[in-house]
């Protein structure tokens, strides 16, 4: 009622009424004031609102709007004025349109239906607003930003981006990654300007840049390894440390993909770290380092640089800020699983965190703690821990403590523990530590487990332990406060089995069977009871009389009226087998007469007894290799074979090797007809040995492949799937491929091939095809010990929806620059690295150009000015005389050659005519000629540019070729050798058992080139990469005339 | 980031995401009562469904910010200190009623300062110098409103 009399009065305000309207401050104030009935309060203002966002003024309007605001920040509804809030928006004043841009940052979401209407006014803000308009839409748009927005305003973004004004192209750049995040596929448009910017000049909007990469470089960082020149630039450059931190954290993800940067950046982060004094910068550089040292490949350590990230994290342990405390003793964690010799000198302070006020720095300190003892040390630190325990009034924390303890000292089977006596008094030390929680379980099994595993501790253990039970009442008392009840049972189990040790078995035996066991929970009282049997068992051997026994049966039978059903039978078993023992004992002694051996206690005894005598023992973790083999194990022998075929039919790649195990066989006999049985030549080699010296599983079938089915995204997949058909171009080098799964495999009959052949060749320039390859490349030409990097198994969502492949917007805008020289620029401490790859090789061979009854003739190249023709007598018994060619005229002798120099010419084809009289003993002399044509390949003629096996591979991470090519020929070449001739006048850059890489540059048009060239039995595989389709037709055009 | 004093009274919360109003309500809730539980001597940084919260106390007002799992604690730190010096420099001595009072303004100054949940700007000049210009234009705007409706009053337009 009230309400609607202040609808009709709010109606009625015209002019100067409007004064009295409350303001922002005024809403604020009285909510402040309105204590107690606060909601009634912003019920009522929110009714106002609602009235004034119907006035059309738009300042009244824009008021209501604020005032909205507020109420939202405190949790009402303003979802419902989000037509007002575009009103307002649209106001031509900048306050008005301020105020309208907030509330909506404020309050829409992806699901504001009304935001399709402000795209318009959106772009007209940013396009011909002035720069505080542009500058209010863009940080509107960064909060409530829809993928139909970013798909219609990525044009805009753009053209702000190179704004004359920094303040908006700072802005603009920033609200990249929002774009990207909705609408991935304006990176296409987009990516290059934002390549620009990372080197604008103003820092504000290089900083802007240099977040928006870092951001989506965590979500993909492979795509963005091909900056990573221009970043190395700016961060020996830059000395703004938030841009620093930026671009470190940047290269902490590059480089689980590309471990050889950490060596590129060590230098630099090692001067920030000795330099800088910010500390979020020398914490980000001691992660990035952590981060490279561990993906660094195997055997380049560097000691000194780790020693100096953890000097430095004592130097933040040591501060007094909790925080750099905590950050310190995380990364050390990081840090001790690869290097804890270096993280173990600083124990002392990393025990005291022990003692610290804040409970997250304790645990942090004690995990770390926990992970560093050794066998020295061991005693020292749980000593420190158990003074802890007792210190500490913190229920959790004691319990994680002493958790961690027990898990510290039985980790790898008690590795580090020499002393088990210690041990077990550090466990019983624990029990009578005062605690509601209970780790009493634990350090019962613990008990029980050392006791069993270790046969000299076992007399010192049953002494503590008969102690225990010998004071039931007293202790039981002290376990049930402290939780450690269980402890109870461990310690009779323990008098029971290894009652031999103890010293009084009638007393202990009595002191169990007067303790009271009514308070004990049943479970306890069961076990107490069999083992009070056991321990009587052993006492009993030496009992003269039966008058005792009959005592004994007494004390069960008070038994057998016990409440609970367990203890029941248990005195009742007792009893009945205490009677048979009387019965006995008058028959032992009959027995005694006649043999004396019999001993029916003994019998008793080990029937009772779990732990059969004394072959239990630890086992230490190499003691497997200490056990010979026994004769006609050959561990290398296979068990399961993998058949060629598994992909199609996994279930029948299990196949039963009969020296093994001959119920498999008969288990497949029944169960399967063994449909691999009919290749069993090479089933019993090991899997890897088989592999090797099987040349078909290096052969490939990439083309057949690729051509079938030839994906459109391509390039969304090649991230996604790393591995990959190519990747055996080196199988001699690397290990790890070899036991990737194989891919379908199929016999290649010649026909195929072709057909393949065609279908590649079709594809030829398909540029969807080149991130692909590229990708693998490199993969493969990782160094050693680069290949266990874990498969980034980048699932979420963010990642995938970023993945669009953007390295050729990335790829270095100087293509046509000298590369070796520009190579130098961007990767300055890359060169210097120590394991210099070897030179590039100019490769010089035969060439055969034609061929006839008589001869042979060869083309070698001996450098790059000179060739000889060579020309072969192929008879054995026939000589060749006046050998001409070019007026040069020579005698040939028997399966000899000569060799006719001469200089290179420009022409493309290479013609010429030989003139010869061939004679032999039978026959009379004739002459004869030879004319031959050829045509001179490009690589003939080429400049003497080359690159090293590590160039090469930035080259390729720059995508510096655009197109890849790749055939296959069938050719009647075995060897390697023989077929990298065929490419004289390239230069080789680094070969393998069964393929190389080859590269060069063009004369006429400067391009360069490289190859990869796989060889396998008769089939040669060729990835061409060039920088253009033009020269990849030259080169492709050469290739068929050598191949074929 | 979140904003919030001493009572577990929110003052200011932006977010970079976009979040559902409930979900938003929900998670600043836990968030506050997460915080307001941490005693004066323990470390700034809290791990929160999945994400890490690092967050700073300045006299009655706790400033808070929900950040990634990797990222660099020291650094939200310092844009937090960064962000609660520009207010001070922007306000003159900055206390938590400016703020009340004077939400709107705290928020110009966050998106001056943020935007797209990324540092826009380092330098406390810079931010100061575009925020004020911005006032500036705003001002001028008024006063031209104001001497507009003046004349409208007098029936002179």
């Amino acid at each position: 009622m009230d309400v609607a009399m202040k609808k009709v009065g709010s109606k009625m305000k015209t002019g100067i009424d409007r004064i009295f309207d409350k303001t922002l401050q005024d809403l604020v104030r009285g909510v402040r004031n309105a204590k107690g009935h606060e909601r009634e309060y912003i019920l009522e203002a929110v009714e106002e609102i609602r009235e004034e966002l119907k006035n059309p003024k738009s300042d009244v309007k824009s008021v209501a709007i604020s005032k909205l605001c507020f109420l939202h920040m405190l949790g009402y509804e303003m979802g419902w004025a989000s037509f007002n809030i575009i009103e307002v928006m649209s106001s031509t004043k900048l306050t008005e349109k301020r105020l309208g841009y907030w509330a909506a940052s404020q309050s829409f979401n992806e699901n504001t239906d009304v935001l399709m209407l402000s795209t318009n006014l959106i772009k007209k803000d940013i396009l011909k607003g002035s720069e505080f308009e542009a500058s209010a839409a863009l940080g509107g748009l960064s909060c409530f930003m829809t993928p139909d927005l970013a798909r219609d305003l990525t044009d805009d973004v753009l053209s702000l981006m190179s704004s004359t004004r920094p303040h908006v192209r700072k802005r603009a750049t920033l609200i990249t990654y929002k774009l990207f995040y909705h609408y991935p596929e304006a990176m296409r448009a987009v990516m290059p300007r934002l390549k620009e910017k990372l080197e604008d000049k103003d820092p504000g909007v290089q900083s802007a840049a240099v977040n928006v990469i870092c951001e989506l470089a965590r979500k993909n960082p492979k795509q963005y390894l091909l900056l990573s020149p221009i970043f190395m630039r700016l961060m020996t450059k830059s000395t703004n440390n938030w841009v620093l931190i930026k671009i470190i954290k940047l290269f902490g993800c590059l480089i689980p993909h590309e471990p050889r940067l950490g060596k590129k950046i060590e230098e630099n982060l090692k001067t920030l770290i000795n330099n800088t004094s910010a500390m979020s910068l020398l914490y980000e550089c001691i992660n990035t380092l952590i981060q490279a040292k561990t993906f660094a490949p195997a055997g380049n350590d560097n000691e000194a640089l780790i020693q100096l990230c953890v000097d430095k994290l004592r130097i933040l342990i040591e501060d007094n800020d909790q925080n750099l405390k905590y950050l310190g003793l995380l990364s050390m964690t990081r840090i001790l699983e690869s290097h804890p010799k270096i993280v173990s000198q600083h124990k002392d302070i990393i025990l005291d965190c022990l003692d610290d006020k804040d409970e997250s720095i304790r645990l942090r300190a004690l995990d770390l703690i926990s992970k560093m003892v050794t066998k020295s040390t061991i005693m020292d630190i749980t000593a420190k821990l158990l003074d802890y325990v007792r210190k500490t009034d913190n229920a959790i924390y004691r319990d994680e403590l002493v958790s961690k303890m027990i898990d510290m000292c039985s980790q790898q089977g008690f590795a580090f523990i020499k002393n088990f006596e210690w041990y077990l008094n550090v466990l019983l030390d624990l029990t009578k530590i005062e605690s509601k929680v209970s780790y009493g379980p634990k350090i019962a099994t613990q008990l029980l487990e050392i006791t069993v595993r270790v046969r000299t501790l076992r007399e010192y253990s049953v002494a503590q332990m008969s102690h225990i039970v010998q004071n039931l009442g007293a202790i039981s008392v002290i376990f049930g406060r402290n939780g450690c009840i269980d402890v109870i049972r461990s310690a009779a189990v323990i008098c029971g089995e290894f009652v031999e040790f103890v010293s009084d078995p009638k007393n202990l035996f009595l002191a169990v069977m007067n303790a009271e066991f009514g308070h004990l929970s049943v479970n306890i009282a069961a076990v107490m009871f069999q083992n009070a049997l056991k321990i009587l068992s052993h006492g009993l051997k030496d009992i003269e009389n039966d008058a005792l026994i009959t005592d004994y049966i007494a004390l069960f039978d008070k038994f057998l009226a016990f409440p609970n059903i367990e203890i029941q039978e248990r005195a009742s078993l007792a009893v009945q087998t205490l009677k048979s023992a009387s019965t006995n004992f008058l028959l032992r002694s009959i027995h005694e007469l006649h043999d004396g051996n019999v001993d029916f206690f003994v019998t008793l005894f080990q029937l009772y007894s779990l732990i059969p005598r004394g072959e239990l023992k630890p086992v230490g973790p190499k003691a497997q290799k200490k056990v010979p083999l026994p004769n006609g194990l050959d561990l290398e022998v296979l068990i399961f074979e993998q058949s060629d075929d598994e992909e199609e039919e996994p279930e029948e790649e299990v196949e039963p090797e009969d020296d093994i195990d001959d119920a498999f066989n008969d288990y497949y006999a029944e169960n399967n007809d063994g449909p691999g049985k009919a290749s069993t030549s090479d089933k019993k080699l090991p899997l890897g040995k088989m592999r090797l010296n099987d040349i078909n599983y290096l052969k490939l079938d990439d083309s057949s492949q690729k051509s079938e089915k030839p994906e459109p995204e391509t390039d969304y997949q090649t991230i996604l799937s790393p591995e990959s058909d190519v990747n055996t171009v080196f199988g001699g080098i690397g290990g790890s491929e070899k036991y990737l799964p194989k891919k379908t495999k199929k016999p290649k009959k010649g026909k195929k091939v072709k057909k393949s052949k065609k279908k590649t060749t079709e594809k030829v320039s398909d540029p969807e095809d080149e991130g692909h390859v590229v990708e693998i490349m490199m993969d493969e030409e990782m160094p050693e010990g680069a290949e266990d990097t874990p498969v980034e198994s980048d699932e979420d969502d963010d990642a995938k929806r970023l993945n669009i492949d953007v390295s050729d917007l990335l790829r270095s805008t100087r293509k046509t620059e000298n590369a070796g020289s520009s190579d130098e620029d961007d990767l300055p401490s890359f060169t210097k690295s120590p394991s210099e790859p070897a030179e590039p090789t100019l490769i010089t061979g035969l060439l055969p150009i034609a061929d006839n009854v008589d001869v042979s003739v060869y083309l070698k190249f001996c450098d790059r000015n000179s060739l000889e023709l060579i020309v072969h007598n192929k008879h054995k018994s026939r000589d060749i005389s006046d050998l001409e060619y070019l007026s040069d005229k020579r005698d040939l002798p028997r399966s000899a050659e000569v060799a006719f120099p001469f200089s290179r010419t420009d022409d493309i084809v290479y013609k010429g005519k030989l003139l010869y009289t061939i004679s032999s003993k039978s026959k009379s002399s004739k002459e004869k000629k030879l004319r031959f044509e050829h045509i001179i390949t490009p690589f003939f003629n080429l400049t003497s540019w080359k690159v090293n096996d590590d160039e090469l591979v930035d080259l390729i991470h720059e995508k510096f070729f655009e197109i890849t090519v790749e055939q296959q020929y069938q050719t009647e070449l075995n060897s390697l050798e023989e077929c990298l001739y065929r490419f004289s006048g390239c230069y080789l850059v680094q070969s393998a058992q069964n393929g190389a890489s080859i590269c060069g540059q063009l004369v006429s048009n400067e391009e360069k080139f490289v190859m990869l060239i796989k060889i396998n039995s008769g089939l040669v595989n060729v990835s061409l990469k060039t920088q253009s389709s033009n020269t990849s037709t030259t080169l492709q055009a050469a290739i068929n005339s050598i191949l074929k | 980031m979140i904003l919030f004093s001493r009572q577990g009274k929110i003052r200011l919360t932006k977010w970079f995401h976009s979040v559902p109003d409930k979900e938003r309500k929900k998670i600043s809730r836990d968030i506050v009562n997460t915080v307001l539980q941490r005693k004066p001597k323990m470390s700034n940084f809290v791990d929160f469904m999945g994400m890490k919260v690092v967050y700073k106390r300045y006299a009655s007002l706790y400033f808070c910010c929900g950040v990634d799992q990797d990222e660099n604690e020291l650094e939200v730190l310092e844009v937090i200190h960064r962000y609660v010096e520009i207010l001070d420099k922007y306000f003159g001595s900055v206390c938590e009623l400016d703020i009340i009072f004077n939400f709107e303004k705290a928020y110009f100054v966050i998106d001056e300062y943020l935007l797209a949940g990324q540092l826009q700007e380092s330098s406390k000049k810079k931010v100061l110098h575009a925020i004020e210009a911005a006032d500036q234009m705003q001002e001028e705007d008024q006063e031209q409103e104001v001497t507009r409706s003046i004349l409208e009053e007098f029936g002179l337009t």
